[in-house]
Formats: C-alpha cells, sequence, structure tokens
C-alpha cells in the first residue's frame, strides 16, 4: 500500500536524479501477512492485558468506594463465609482463654495462662493498670494454691513464688503513682495480702516454709507506704523489689 | 487549541476500546511499517519498529495520554526516533554488494540502495523531513506536530534536507555525465 503520487516531487529545488530516487524510495514490497497479523494479534492482547489493569491505576477513593458497594453475584455467600470463619476463629480463641482461665499448675494450659497474663501486664500502659493487673493474678495464684489444696495436693513452691512476684509488681507500680493514687493502691493490697495470710493458714497442706514471713514483709511495706511515701519509693528503689520476694 | 477530528478515536483508544484500537493498528501500522522499510529494508526490523511503537502507544494511552493529541504523530514521532536508535546502533552501513541483483533490476535497486544508505547518513530531523513530506505526503502542520517545530520553519528545513540529499547521493556516487 502506497501513498498516491506526490505533488512535491515537483518542487523546484528536487533536481531530477534525487527525485528519481526519491521515487525509488516510495515502492515498498507488501507486508508479510502472517507475520503481519501475528504482530496485530500481540498488540490487541497486549491492550487487553492493559485494559483489565488500567482501571484500577485510575480509579478515584470514591470510584474504589463505589466499586466496593457495587453488587455483584457471590459477594453475599462470600461474606458470609468469612464472617462465619472470623467468628469461629474469635470464639475458639475466647474458648481458649476461658479455659486457661481454670487452668491449675500442672497443667497443660497453664503455660499459656502465664504467658496470656504477662501480654497483658506488658501491654499495660499506666502504673494503676499495672498494679490492678499485678493484684487480679495474685490473687488467682492464692485461689490457685488453695484449689489445689481442696483436692489433698500441695502447691509447688513456684505457685507461692509467683504470687509473691504479682504482689511485688504491683507494690513496684504503686511507687510511680501520686500520694493519693499509691495510698488508694497500698490499701488494696493490704487487703489483698490479708487474704493471702489467712488461705495459707487455712491450708491443709503444707505452705514453703518461708510465706507467711514475705507476706509479713509485704505488709510491713504498705505500712510504710501509707505512713511514708516519699520513704517508700526511696527505700524501695534503693533496695530494690528483692525485699520483697523469698529470700534464697 | 483546536480540538483533533481524530479526538473521539483518542477518547474511545483511551478507554482500551479493542475495536478502537484495532481500527487505529490497521490505519497506522502500515504507514510506521513503510516508513521504518523505506530506510532499514529490513521486513523484520519493520515489523519490530512497529510492534515497539504500538506498544509504547498502549502505555501513553493509559499513563500520558491526557497529552496525547494526535494518534498518528505520535505513533510516526516514536518510528523516527525508533528507526534513529537503530541506525546509532548499527557500527556501519555498508551498501549490499551489487552481485545480488539480476541483471534486469540492478540499475534500480542500485538507485534504491544509494537512496537509503544517503537517508541513513542524514541527520534525523532532515530524514524525518523527507520520510513524510516527500514519501508520505503529509501536509505542513502534521510535519510540524511530529517534528515539533513551528510550521513556518518547515519550508527551509524541506529546501535544506534536498540539497543534503542530493550531496549525499552525489558522494556516494557520483553522477556519471551521458
Amino acid at each position: 500500500m502506497n501513498p498516491p503520487e506526490l505533488p512535491s516531487l515537483t518542487l523546484p529545488s528536487l533536481d531530477l536524479r534525487t527525485a528519481r530516487h526519491l521515487e525509488k524510495l516510495r515502492r515498498v514490497p507488501i507486508r508479510d501477512h502472517a507475520v503481519a497479523t501475528k504482530g496485530r494479534n500481540a498488540f490487541l492482547t497486549q491492550a487487553q492485558s492493559l485494559r483489565m489493569q488500567e482501571p484500577s491505576i485510575r480509579l478515584s477513593w470514591y470510584e474504589w468506594l463505589g466499586r466496593l458497594l457495587k453488587p455483584r453475584p457471590g459477594l453475599l455467600l462470600r461474606a458470609l463465609i468469612g464472617v462465619m470463619i472470623v467468628s469461629s476463629v474469635v470464639i475458639a480463641m475466647s474458648g481458649l482463654a476461658t479455659a486457661t482461665q481454670f487452668s491449675l499448675p500442672g497443667s497443660p494450659l497453664y503455660s499459656l495462662k502465664m504467658v496470656l497474663e504477662n501480654t497483658q501486664i506488658a501491654l499495660a500502659t499506666t502504673a494503676q493498670t499495672r498494679a490492678d493487673l499485678a493484684m487480679i493474678y495474685a490473687y488467682r495464684r492464692i485461689k490457685e494454691i488453695e484449689a489445689l489444696d481442696n483436692t489433698g495436693v500441695a502447691a509447688p513452691v513456684d505457685a507461692f513464688v509467683r504470687m509473691h512476684r504479682q504482689m511485688a509488681y504491683a507494690f513496684e507500680s504503686a511507687a510511680l503513682m501520686s500520694d493519693a493514687e499509691m495510698q488508694q493502691t497500698l490499701q488494696e493490697m493490704d487487703g489483698q495480702l490479708l487474704l493471702q495470710e489467712e488461705i495459707v493458714r487455712r491450708l491443709k497442706t503444707p505452705a514453703p516454709l518461708n510465706t507467711s514471713e514475705v507476706l509479713e514483709r509485704q505488709r510491713t511495706w504498705v505500712e510504710l507506704g501509707l505512713v511514708e511515701p516519699q520513704g517508700y519509693r526511696e527505700q524501695l528503689q534503693q533496695l530494690g523489689v528483692e525485699q520483697l520476694l523469698p529470700r534464697k | 487549541m483546536s480540538i483533533s477530528p481524530e479526538f473521539p478515536l483518542l477518547q474511545q483508544a483511551r478507554a482500551f476500546d479493542l475495536q478502537t484500537l484495532s481500527a487505529v493498528y490497521d490505519r497506522y501500522s502500515p504507514v510506521v511499517y513503510r516508513c521504518a522499510y523505506r530506510v532499514l529494508n529490513d521486513m523484520q526490523l519493520s515489523e519490530d519498529c512497529v510492534a515497539e511503537v504500538f506498544g509504547q502507544l498502549l502505555h501513553a494511552l493509559g499513563s500520558k495520554g491526557e497529552r496525547m493529541h494526535d494518534m498518528e504523530s505520535y505513533l510516526m514521532h516514536g518510528a523516527l526516533k525508533w528507526i534513529d536508535t537503530h541506525l546509532q546502533r548499527q557500527s556501519q552501513h555498508e551498501l549490499p554488494s551489487e552481485a545480488t541483483y539480476l541483471p534486469h533490476e540492478r540499475h534500480e535497486r542500485i538507485e534504491a540502495e544509494d537512496m537509503r544508505s544517503a537517508l541513513q547518513q542524514m541527520a534525523s530531523d532532515q530524514r524525518a523531513v523527507l520520510l513524510l513530506k516527500f514519501l508520505e505526503g503529509w501536509d505542513d502542520q502534521q510535519i510540524a506536530a511530529v517534528l515539533d517545530v513551528p510550521t513556518i520553519t518547515l519550508h527551509e528545513r524541506y529546501k535544506l534536507a534536498l540539497q543534503e540529499l542530493s550531496s549525499r547521493l552525489q558522494d556516494i556516487r557520483p553522477e556519471v555525465a551521458p
């Protein structure tokens, strides 16, 4: 397919020889049909693949929203399946968390319970929350010890140590609060320590020998904090939380 | 700026309408092919040029389509650029051996090859002028769009390109006086 005869070839500045040469180049052999068709198909395939990609690049946020809300066949079913899967996972997780709450030292879920508790304390953002959580977990420990004792099993020493550690953590957190908040927290801790002493006294199975001594020491620290808040902070910082734990 | 008569076609091409793109390919690919073949004298290379230039068109329609007003000019600009790049890559442009020609076509082929050789050696914009004005018969406005120059400067460019071609032809094979 060649263009029609060109009037430009008659330009005055075009000498005969150049015009003759130009004319020779005007003739182009017929394009190979197979190759040309192949090229055309490749072009259209490329166009099709770009057509599938292109709208996603150009969409603005409201077009995206429109697409998202556009009713599509099977979308409801897919959404339902998704909701069911998420619900199953949530139910399974909450069931597991509940199951761990009632687990006792020595049971397979007990380590998971410890991990969950430690994670919750680590994620607490204020000293008050940390102290509250530490007291809750200390209460759980003494109730676990009591539960084991009721079945005639002596609680392992670790259970007592964990209880003391939780209380020590509450003492440490209280030191970071204002005087009023600290005194309020220490009073709650005093009540907790009294309960621990009471339960330990009632145990039929023997508790570690130093348990009463540690509880006594912790109550002395509560008294110090209630009378001299600043002295409590300074001494705790100076001596460390080891003062609140069983001596080795 | 006036709206190009090609505007509706361009709009449909931007939407990647396959029917429109088929029409665009059928209308313009022969022009690109001819242009490449006249300089390169190679059917496969000319097809490569067509494929490359039309591939660029698709990407341009998607990414910078807003700035494109005329697909034909865009394609021809791409083709000329592709040809320039190809010629730059070639280490040397040799005249084909005369022995490969059949006796009855010898003279004609030699003239065509001389012309092609001269075209290949010319500056890029002068080659473009010759291809578009004297071989494709484009009007000044189209050529100005492809070369991105004012229309008013074109007449001088035509003259210079022809003078350059004439001079190169003389260098390649000096005309023997009858």
